[in-house]
């Protein structure tokens, strides 16, 4: 095993490396680029690609999907930072590391309560967007109106309805917390599970749309399901727009939407990790398979937008989501239609319906509360080893699950779940994506300091981490540029046009509770700690060497 | 009765700053006892090739540099030390020879780890006397035999391998640096049978384990201090979804199977450097702080233990 360190390049290469060097071979760029690809939250395009149009009338929908560009340099941030401390952990370490360890914990907080608060919604449209979209599309398609009644309680959460669904989103939520405190093998197989109904529905969804017929079957099958007809739409939108109509296409909605929305589709695809071993290697693999990963992820859109537009009619997703940022066409359609929703316009054959529509975004989102608690679990489980967090949140089960931990997250999603479907106050997603981007603002503050601050590791870190152009690191320039994406992306979540939940008080104080939350809890656990003799201050203070 | 506070750290790998982090991190967090868990020698010998005009070529970091003597190349030096790697001052000549040589590579190694122990136990001695700080150094599975003898004149470090040590008046500690197979059969590396009958040697020694330490590099199998990127057979790490290395537990069973048995205080454990953690087995707590040596930080974990149990321990990052 040793042979593979003797390749000697330049003076000497590898010849000096012993044999217990605990080197391994590098993974090739290919497998890290499928894998960093493979991610849960592919289908949520579905939903997006609706509700984006909502919140940004005039959004351009397939071109939306070019800013998933502007993510790269903060992709980028995270491979740097992991070659430079392969051992690390993620923006906690990398902030507190660099700049302080409150700002280590407020960056890594955002996005720990970001993955929680989506789990917590998630449930939700689980019951809304899932089981209730089924249950209404499957009964139209088949013309039960037991089904339809169904779908009709579930679909909308109204204060008649709000208990049934809060028990049912309730069990949703308990039952992917449950898996994930079975240990990492029984979530791993519930994803691929996942994963394999996801590809299943989008293949399905793509041949429906590509061979049903076009817009004039998707609007035929509008008025023989839904038994409204489409000039009812048409009349809405010229009512909406004050005899404008549509809007016309604005490169600044589809900014706006595209950071926003397309970036909500993101989430995790950053959490890289490095597997160079013990010997610092470049492995490119890293870096091109997240740049790859975004731009699989730019032709999936792509793709998805077009196939949709040609199966359903640019203009019929159009002209809902325009009339929903009054509410019109949840209003008149009993739920708010979804991309998955729409098959059901499309073909009425009750299977197809299901394997391409709202069965397998119940799935997609019931995996989604699995993936996405990942990151946050683990994290709870990192604040408690270094004392933010009581210690019996770090405590593990005989199979070595952070069964706690899982726990506390479970009841964090829970209580934020619970609060979405009783008030209004958190349920408008966007309000996520200003607390999640303001942890990247200090992380790519930390990026531009980082050779600077940090010079010790910054000398330490392989050639690519300490390159420069014009004498500027590299490091720096991407920290500049993520912390501009970041702070444009904040911007952008208060420009979401008006819709019936969305409030720019609510999102104030919401982004405002959680990002304080960090501040106030480092406090009281330094306060406590100090109580027991234990000096918070000193876990990342660097011992002077001489 | 006062704590004893103890700060544990492990597997340095020759890193010449977090050795000197190390011996000051009794003053700096008022510790009574340093303890070295294992894995102090580097892994990596950095030729710097002397070219006819006088300049070094050094290839370090993936970076092929031409330095002259001077400034320059003292700090690259100090940067090398620091990451646990050795400079080696040859020519092109002596690189070509020792190309086909394993025998005269393994012993530029020896001797370059010797010197950098040496060095590092001078220190130890000059910065730890008078203070009262008791301070035990044992070598882990990665170490060669050949520097165990450099411990046997020093008067400020002891190494505690195999030895019954008093930690307090209340606490004795039990140490091995050897581990189960690893895939690159490191020197210390045994059968977890021999491990489990060295383990056995120390434990017929022990009075109390209520109060007794394992301080073993080794952590036990399963928990989450052994948790590494599973390798295939071509040594590369096993993907999961989303680009996470698949992780598998490396320990030692024959750890587990003691501490299960015998349930002592404490586990000190090092080894697996990613994995950075606490887990209670039982009524034992075991801890790993987990490494970057390679950046200069010192990783380590401070505990205070009294006669009735331990009080509290904070992981820390120097």
């Amino acid at each position: 095993m040793a042979t593979e360190a003797k390749e000697g390049k330049g003076a000497g290469g590898d010849l000096f490396v012993r044999r217990a060097s605990g080197l391994t071979r590098t993974v090739s760029p290919w497998s890290a680029l499928v894998y960093a690809f493979v991610c849960p939250t592919m289908t949520f395009a579905f939903l997006y690609y609706y509700q984006e149009q909502t919140a940004y009338p005039g959004a351009l929908g397939w071109a939306t999907s070019f800013l998933i560009l502007p993510l790269l340099p903060i992709a980028l941030i995270y491979v740097f930072m992991s070659l430079s401390m392969p051992r690390s952990g993620g923006e906690y370490i990398y902030v507190s590391r660099i700049l302080n360890p409150l700002l280590g914990f407020v960056a890594c907080w955002t996005l720990t309560i970001v993955g929680i608060n989506w789990s917590g919604l998630l449930s939700q449209w689980a019951v809304n967007w899932g089981l209730g979209n089924l249950f209404l599309a499957e009964g139209l398609a088949t013309r039960n109106a037991t089904l339809i009644s169904w779908g009709k309680y579930l679909s909308i959460t109204t204060p008649e309805h709000r208990w049934v669904i809060w028990l049912i989103a309730s069990a949703i939520l308990g039952s992917a917390f449950l898996v994930m405190a079975m240990g990492t093998k029984a979530v791993m197989r519930a994803m691929w599970v996942v994963l394999v109904t996801q590809w299943v529905m989008l293949i399905s969804f793509i041949l429906i749309a590509l061979f049903a017929g076009g817009q004039a079957n998707t609007l035929a099958g509008f008025e023989k399901v839904q038994g409204i007809k489409w000039t009812e739409v048409t009349d809405a939108v010229n009512t909406v727009s004050g005899g404008a109509g549509l809007p016309v296409f604005a490169l600044a909605a589809t900014v706006w939407a595209g950071l926003v929305w397309v970036n909500l589709s993101t989430l995790g695809s950053t959490y890289a990790a490095n597997i160079s071993g013990e010997i610092k290697k470049v492995n490119l693999a890293m870096p091109l398979s997240q740049i790859g990963s975004m731009v699989l992820f730019f032709v999936y859109w792509i793709i998805f937008t077009t196939v949709a537009n040609h199966g359903l009619g640019d203009t019929t997703i159009r002209s809902l989501s325009y009339i929903d940022t009054q509410g019109q066409a949840t209003t008149m359609l009993n739920t708010l239609p979804t991309i998955s929703y729409m098959v059901v316009w499309m073909t009425q054959n009750w299977f197809l319906v299901a394997v391409a529509g709202p069965l397998a975004f119940f799935v997609a989102t019931w995996g989604g509360i699995l993936g996405l608690s990942f990151a946050p679990v683990r994290n709870l489980f990192a604040f408690s080893f270094d004392g933010l967090l009581p210690g019996w949140v770090n405590k593990v089960s005989r199979n070595g699950s952070p069964n706690r931990a899982v726990l506390l997250a479970f009841v964090m999603a829970w209580v934020i779940m619970t609060v979405s479907i009783f008030t209004t106050w958190w349920s408008f997603i966007t309000y996520t994506v200003t607390i999640w981007m303001v942890g990247w603002v200090i992380l790519g503050i930390a990026a531009m300091v980082f050779p600077w601050r940090r010079k010790d590791i910054f000398e330490k870190s392989p050639a690519l981490v300490q390159s420069r152009i014009l004498g500027i690191p590299w490091i720096t320039i991407l920290g500049l540029l993520g912390t501009i994406v970041a702070a444009v992306s904040i911007y952008a979540t208060f420009l979401v046009g008006t819709t019936p939940t969305f409030n720019e008080k609510n999102l104030v104080w919401t982004a405002a509770v959680f990002v304080l939350a960090p501040i106030v809890i480092y406090f009281i656990a330094v306060t406590w700690q100090k109580g027991k003799g234990v000096e918070m201050d000193k876990r990342f203070k660097t011992i002077p060497p001489d | 009765m006062a704590a004893t506070r103890i700060f544990f750290t492990t597997d340095t790998h020759g890193s010449s700053v977090c050795f000197r982090k190390f011996i000051n991190a009794g003053k700096f967090y008022d510790a009574h006892v340093l303890i070295l868990g294992g894995d102090i020698t580097g892994k990596k010998v950095i030729p710097f090739v002397r070219q006819a005009d006088g300049s070094y070529k050094v290839n370090h970091l993936d970076r092929e540099q031409l330095i002259a003597e001077g400034e320059q190349l003292e700090a690259l030096k100090r940067n090398i030390t620091d990451m646990g790697y050795y400079p080696y001052m040859t020519d092109e000549r002596e690189v070509e020879q020792l190309g086909g040589d394993p025998a005269a590579q393994d012993a530029i190694f020896k001797d370059l780890m010797k010197a950098r122990m040496r060095e590092s136990l001078q220190i130890a001695d000059e910065r730890l006397e008078g203070t009262g700080i008791r301070c035990y150094v044992q070598p882990g599975n990665d170490d060669e035999y050949d520097i165990d003898e450099l411990f046997d004149g020093g008067t400020s470090v002891v190494n505690p391998e195999g030895k019954v040590i008093q930690i307090d008046e209340n606490h004795t500690m039990i140490s091995t640096g050897h581990a189960n197979i690893t895939p690159w059969n490191c020197p210390r590396d045994v059968s977890d049978e021999r491990l489990e009958a060295m383990i056995e040697a120390m434990t017929s020694q022990v009075t109390d384990f209520e109060r007794c330490i394992f301080n073993f590099h080794c952590p036990p199998y399963d928990t989450v201090l052994d948790q590494a990127p599973e390798l295939d057979d071509q040594m590369r790490p096993s993907l999961e979804m989303g680009g996470k290395p698949h992780m598998v537990p490396v320990g030692s069973p024959a750890v587990r199977r003691a501490i299960d048995k015998y349930q002592p205080r404490l586990g000190l454990h090092g080894h697996i450097h990613e994995s950075r953690g606490s887990q209670k087995l039982g009524r034992t707590l075991c801890l790993n702080p987990g490494s970057e040596y390679g950046e200069g930080v010192l990783r380590g974990v401070i505990i205070d233990i009294e006669k009735k149990g331990i009080k509290s321990f904070t992981f820390t990052s120097g």
